[in-house]
């Protein structure tokens, strides 16, 4: 199925569910393993990543009234409400949550960013620790770009804005570690 | 709070269609839908602000009503006063 007609299969769903709010099935049936995988990843644990979603999509069956068509895919409005649970989870955590990042994915920061030795072990636990100090929301980008490995399309789909922005809102950010890591030095 | 770690042993795991098949349960989120949306109106004097709200008002109330009973007493009183017998 082509990006158009699943655009517009979504809008069929969404008048649907914003009528009856068990039509939601729909969308349901057709973005939770997508989501679930999403907040997985960023979990990592089946069951919190099960309770999680099963939370996002219930914010998303309350507010389906409220969502305004503008052009980006549903999808991307699922996953900002998915975002926002994933936080608010780490958020009520009172004890540290270890989030694991493949090392290869991290050596590609590094690149990106021109710091340190890839192949250093403490250069890239340096790098993990300027991370784990992020806000959350700053940290989100990079986990999308980087761990996630989003393209900047679906990135400015994820935050409703336009690709140049996008790339605006990393490569500052990735600035702002590169500084940081020139201080430590 | 989150701390990331590198994973330099294993392959990131990833759920089975099986295991995600096991949390995908929409009569579930239909039941809790149900409860967001029917759940019954929470008393006024529950809520903090219309709690203190009330208070507010039946505290002023109270001082208004306690103010014209004085007053009412002032005026008995000088009736009182003037309704004297002269000497």
């Amino acid at each position: 199925m082509d990006k158009k007609s699943t655009y517009q299969e979504d809008l069929k769903l969404i008048a649907a569910a914003k009528k009856d709010a068990r039509a939601f099935a729909g969308l349901y049936d057709k973005y939770f393993e997508r989501i679930f995988i999403f907040i997985f990843k960023r979990v990592q644990d089946e069951a919190i990543a099960g309770d999680v979603c099963q939370d996002a999509m219930l914010k998303a069956m309350h507010n389906i009234h409220k969502y305004e068509d503008r052009g980006f895919p549903f999808s991307a409005w699922l996953y900002r409400i998915a975002s926002n649970e994933v936080n608010l989870f780490f958020r009520s955590q009172k004890k540290m949550v270890t989030v694991e990042v493949e090392d290869k994915h991290v050596k590609e920061v590094m690149m990106e960013i021109k710091i340190g030795d890839t192949e250093e072990i403490s250069d890239q636990d340096k790098l993990m620790m300027m991370l784990s100090n992020l806000k959350p929301e700053q940290a989100e980008i990079i986990e999308l770009r980087f761990f996630m490995q989003y393209s900047f399309k679906e990135i400015a789909d994820f935050y409703g804005i336009t690709e140049a922005n996008a790339k605006m809102r990393l490569y500052r950010i990735l600035d702002k570690i590169k500084k940081s890591w020139n201080q430590l030095k | 709070m989150r701390k990331y770690k590198v994973n330099r042993d294993q392959t990131v795991k990833t759920p089975s269609k099986e295991a995600i098949e096991k949390y995908k349960d929409f009569s579930r989120l239909t039941h809790e839908y149900d409860k967001v949306v029917k759940r019954p109106k929470v008393p006024l004097y529950k809520d903090k602000r219309m709690f203190f709200l009330l208070l507010f008002i039946a505290l002023m109330a109270l001082l208004l009503a306690q103010a014209g009973g004085e007053e009412e007493e002032d005026e008995v009183d000088d009736t009182n006063q003037t309704e004297l017998p002269q000497e």
